[in-house]
């Protein structure tokens, strides 16, 4: 049972870790789109 | 040793993704779940991409007779707005029956098999297969997509509600910012002599797309019924109110209220959000350039994204109407200040002025599920918050036609296109108080005199 909740911690870490990369890099590439408004 | 009914309910836990029967299951696997939906199917709003390769899917490097105009290639976004639209108020039934799980492995399919068809109506040049495609068939998988996540952060976060239907709605905003480089990317790597290069992109990111969301499905499942956090007691007022079922809340007058606080808050929004680069470089006289326009656009999106998030975990700390009211006041005021923004600012404070309107209007998005749930509870939820999203489609056709009909009627007229917003503007702030004057009016459901 514990092995087993564990697992499923370690489920939503890679969860949260699995959505935030796709998501950080499109926020990257709309920061730098957004910096051509300040030249 | 399970008893029969045991084994029963486990079957049915299994076949719609319950979590009676699996203790220890952490809810917070649930908000990535649903934002690998959410990221997924919002790649809607970056659909436009491909407008442009798309005119010159015969000539390659300039449109050639035959080829497909802007005005063709229009109705494939408004044929799938329109479809998501209807999957989203008319599917919520089923979605009840069959469960999450299904109802999203049915939406990868669909959004999935939607680009894939359309890939194949881009290498054979029928638009109908992409209209069919992306718009009829992509579009169920984007209304399936939409709701289903909500409804079951919804159900987990009875304590937090708005962060977490925020979470996902979010996710929506954040899908358009990773769809639009992403198929830029993938055009440009496909791209010959041969071919513009989207029908490669429209198998790549349908396949991409579709396992993100089976990822999702395979995450997600429902509390068992009458589940709550440990050590968390629902606040008085909700306490009170039963689940109203679909039939009831369409005679209410808090549906219809509701209805139009999300129709007059999208209008007022969208309108502007598809007009933002001509707006910006028009009310500055071209001083500002396509490029910094661009940019104008880009940051708008963060705010949209971050106003999201923002405005509906606040809507958790000082509840939904005293957000709504927040909203929608400031936003009026914002709209009706923006024509002097630049006179007296220039470019930095009407940006600032817009960059926070725009954050409101994801806020109004986001923390709209948690109302519609407070006020009608979880167990018919799908419906309801289904229902209520005609609003949300009714006004992308609204907002833009109104923004776009008063500019032309204004410039009819002898105006200059700087100035031409300038009542359009004045108008908006108009609907939003309007917005705010049909907030003002929603009351908890049989209970005439408590603040939501």
């Amino acid at each position: 049972m514990k092995q087993l909740t564990q697992l499923r911690l370690k489920a939503t870490w890679v969860g949260w870790v699995g959505v935030s990369l796709p998501l950080a890099w499109g926020i990257y590439q709309t920061t730098l789109k957004a910096m051509a408004l300040f030249h | 040793m399970h008893t029969e009914r045991e084994m029963q309910m486990s079957t049915t836990s299994a076949s719609i993704g319950t979590a009676a029967l699996t203790p220890g299951f952490d809810r917070w696997l649930i908000p990535p779940a649903a934002l690998a939906v959410h990221l997924s199917i919002g790649q809607l709003y970056a659909f436009s991409v491909f407008n442009e390769p798309l005119t010159r899917a015969i000539g390659i490097s300039a449109p050639a007779p035959g080829d497909w105009g802007l005005t063709d290639l229009g109705w494939i976004f408004s044929l799938a707005i329109v479809t998501l639209g209807l999957t989203a108020a008319f599917a919520g039934k089923w979605l009840e029956r069959v469960g999450p799980r299904r109802a999203l492995l049915t939406a990868a399919a669909c959004f999935g098999g939607g680009f894939v068809l359309s890939a194949i109506g881009v290498h054979t040049h029928q638009i109908a297969l992409v209209y069919l495609g992306y718009g009829v068939i992509g579009g169920f998988g984007l209304g399936l997509g939409y709701v289903t996540p909500v409804t079951v952060l919804i159900k987990w976060f009875p304590d937090r509600r708005g962060l977490a239907a925020g979470l996902a709605i979010m996710g929506f905003g954040g899908g358009a910012m990773i769809g639009a480089p992403l198929a830029v990317a993938l055009i440009g790597t496909f791209k010959s002599d041969v071919s513009v290069g989207v029908a490669e992109t429209f198998l790549v990111m349908g396949l991409v797309y579709a396992l993100a969301i089976v990822a999702g499905a395979l995450a997600i499942r429902l509390p068992a019924p009458g589940w709550k956090p440990a050590g968390w007691t629902a606040p008085a007022e909700r306490v009170q109110h039963s689940d109203v079922a679909p039939r009831e809340a369409l005679g209410t007058k808090q549906f219809w209220l509701l209805w139009l606080v999300l129709c007059l808050n999208v209008a007022a929004g969208i309108g502007v959000l598809g007009q933002a680069s001509m707006l910006i470089q028009e009310v500055f006289d071209r001083r500002v350039s396509p490029e910094a326009a661009a940019g104008f656009v880009g940051l708008l999106s963060l705010f949209n994204m971050a106003g999201r998030l923002g405005w509906s975990a606040v809507s958790d700390r000082i509840g939904r109407r005293r957000t709504y009211f927040l909203l929608l006041a400031l936003g009026a005021a914002l709209y009706a200040f923006a024509p002097f923004a630049g006179p007296i600012g220039g470019v930095a404070l009407f940006v600032g002025c817009f960059a926070l309107i725009i954050s409101m209007f994801g806020g109004g998005f986001a923390a709209y599920p948690a109302y519609v749930a407070d006020l009608f509870g979880t167990r018919h939820f799908a419906t309801l918050y289904g229902r209520l999203l005609t609003a949300w489609a009714t006004a992308g056709v609204l907002g833009p036609v109104l923004i776009n009909y008063l500019r032309e009627y204004q410039i009819g007229r002898g105006v200059a296109p700087a100035d031409a917003y300038n009542v359009t503007l004045l108008i908006l702030a108009g609907v939003l108080a309007l917005g705010f004057v049909c907030n003002g009016l929603i009351r908890p459901i049989g209970n005439a005199s408590r603040d939501a």
